[in-house]
């Protein structure tokens, strides 16, 4: 093997290595609590950007709650120009003035949002503009009754210069919070479980009061059908396992819980399953090189043991000779270019192509 | 800014045509090995350029694969990053160089040859469609990770190509070690026969 076929293949291997330790940037400041106009100072300033064409769909899962109760909010939106990224930027808010607008500044918390945190902004990739994007949080109402109003602010690029939108000419969502009925079902002690890796167990596990029965309804992202689970009441509290994740995606699951004079949900609770965020990337890469040369050393052997039979034989064909340069040696192996009978004026070349089929028709023999 | 994404397909799209065209003229020239009728129609010079077709074509396909594999990573990152479908392509990534590695190292042992034996005959052209399908996968896991989609989903049944397999690094490793070890045993120890 020649040093310029050594360098190649080596070459060929450092490209292979050296793709996945290359960085880039993937945009976005990453998901966080943050106000909608970032302070001022982010790329999305109103001064600096441009109004987006998205349409904004906000929407509750309740009117109502209670002191601590639960709330589902969910965004629907679409037809938003993308840049090159396709990111987009999504704000769960209580206002649309700017600062102190995300809701834990109104007293809510958030118990999870869409990509498995929780976070009041989320980024998404939105691969097709048409069906954009979805996204929801859960939170946890405020310790004081009172009301709130809630408000869906996104950032993103596109056709080169930052843009922004607002729920505000919509007039937001209105959410009232009351007092806590007496003798109502409740979730006193309880953490929601937001991530998990592919293949995991996901057991969830809460402590509860004025409570009877309980179930864990869950569904698949982006999906209408429910399935139901029922808890079992253990000295550590209602417990229930949820199905394992076979591959990368989210569900979303809540709390049924009854007693003889109520039945309540809790919020819808995303739980994301990412196997690149559990799984190292390393062992497919050694996996990769390592089918492909298993598959080449195979093939390689099988060749060079059945290659033997070639030696021994002769070759049956003169491998890349055209149909017509085989003509045309055959026959000048049997045509003469002294015959007397080649017709005068006829070149070496034309004797040599026409010249049996000239004898042919004189009835002679070549 | 032309984005990576268009550079991907770019490398994608050379990948996958040499591929279908030295796999088509393997393929014809095994079935023309198979099949004495099938031989007696094909011209000799016909056979040779379907030779050559496959030579060339899966050469330049191999040579093409990295830049796939850089532009597609590249883009996979502006697009969020790796997914449990990346991972699925490097394995099926693996399995297609090595089966067109193998394509090309047949023909290139016993060069035109080739076509006298049977059993090489069939063997090269059961790798190259092996090696087509691997680039059919491929091409399938990039369209669901870019578009959502892709022709495989008319199929009536899961393929299973999305999931992929659950290894961790230590027996990955191993597997690796081996492999090395079984390729440089066919490489340097298995006599390399001389064929005229």
């Amino acid at each position: 093997m020649g040093i310029f076929h050594r360098l190649l293949i080596l070459g060929i291997l450092a490209c292979l290595l050296s793709s996945p330790v290359m960085e880039a940037n993937p945009g976005g400041n990453g998901d966080g609590t943050r106000d909608f106009a970032c302070g001022g100072s982010c790329h999305a300033d109103p001064d600096v950007s441009q109004p987006s064409s998205a349409v904004i769909s906000l929407n509750s899962d309740r009117e109502s709650t209670f002191v601590g109760g639960p709330l589902t909010i969910t965004a629907d939106i679409y037809g938003m120009e993308l840049s090159e990224k396709r990111l987009v930027g999504v704000f769960l808010t209580t206002g649309t003035f700017g600062v102190d607008d995300s809701p834990d500044n109104s007293g809510w918390t958030i118990l999870s949002d869409t990509n498995g945190g929780s976070s009041n902004y989320v980024e998404s990739y939105v691969l097709d503009s048409d069906e954009g994007v979805s996204v929801s949080w859960s939170l946890i109402a405020p310790s004081v009754e009172g009301f709130t109003t809630f408000h869906i602010g996104i950032h993103h690029g596109g056709e080169g210069i930052a843009r922004l939108a607002d729920t505000n000419d919509q007039g937001g969502v209105l959410v009232s919070v009351g007092p806590i009925p007496e003798n109502f079902p409740q979730l006193t002690d309880w953490t929601p479980i937001t991530q998990r890796g592919i293949g995991e167990v996901t057991n969830i596990q809460a402590k509860m009061m004025n409570v009877t029965t309980a179930s864990i309804e869950w569904k698949i992202t982006g999906s209408q059908t429910i399935s139901s689970i029922d808890a079992e009441d253990t000295p550590n509290g209602w417990e229930a396992e949820l199905p394992t994740a076979l591959a990368d995606g989210s569900m979303e699951y809540r709390w049924r819980i009854s007693n003889s004079e109520f039945e309540t949900t809790t919020a819808w609770t995303t739980l994301s399953s990412d196997s690149s965020s559990t799984v190292d990337v390393n062992p497919a890469r050694l996996l990769m090189l390592a089918l492909a040369m298993i598959t080449a050393s195979v093939l390689i052997s099988l060749q060079r043991f059945m290659a033997e039979d070639l030696i021994t034989s002769k070759p049956q064909k003169t491998s890349f000779e055209s149909s017509k340069d085989r003509t045309f040696q055959n026959t000048s192996s049997k045509i003469s270019l002294d015959d007397p009978r080649r017709p005068v004026g006829w070149s070496d070349e034309q004797w040599i192509h026409y010249g049996p089929d000239h004898l042919a028709s004189l009835g002679g023999d070549v | 800014m032309v984005s990576m994404g268009v550079f991907h397909a770019i490398s994608t799209e050379m990948v996958v045509g040499s591929f279908a065209i030295a796999a088509l003229s393997t393929v014809i020239c095994t079935m023309a090995t198979l099949v004495p009728t099938l031989d007696a129609r094909i011209s000799p010079r016909l056979h040779s350029h379907l030779d050559s077709a496959a030579y060339i074509s899966s050469i330049f396909g191999v040579l093409m694969i990295p830049a796939a594999i850089v532009t597609g990573y590249l883009t996979s990152e502006s697009m969020g990053g790796q997914s449990s479908m990346s991972l699925s392509k490097m394995v099926f990534s693996g399995l297609c160089i090595g089966f067109w590695s193998g394509v090309i190292s047949g023909r290139r042992l016993c060069g035109y040859r080739l076509w006298e034996h049977r059993g090489l005959s069939i063997l090269q052209g059961v790798s190259a469609s092996l090696g087509f399908i691997m680039t059919i996968i491929l091409g399938s896991i990039g369209g669901q990770l870019g578009r959502g989609e892709t022709a495989l989903d008319l199929l009536p049944f899961d393929l299973g190509i999305y999931t992929p397999p659950s290894i961790g690094f230590v027996p990955a490793f191993v597997l690796f070690v081996f492999s090395v070890l079984t390729l440089g045993v066919v490489l340097f120890t298995q006599s390399r026969p001389i064929i005229e």
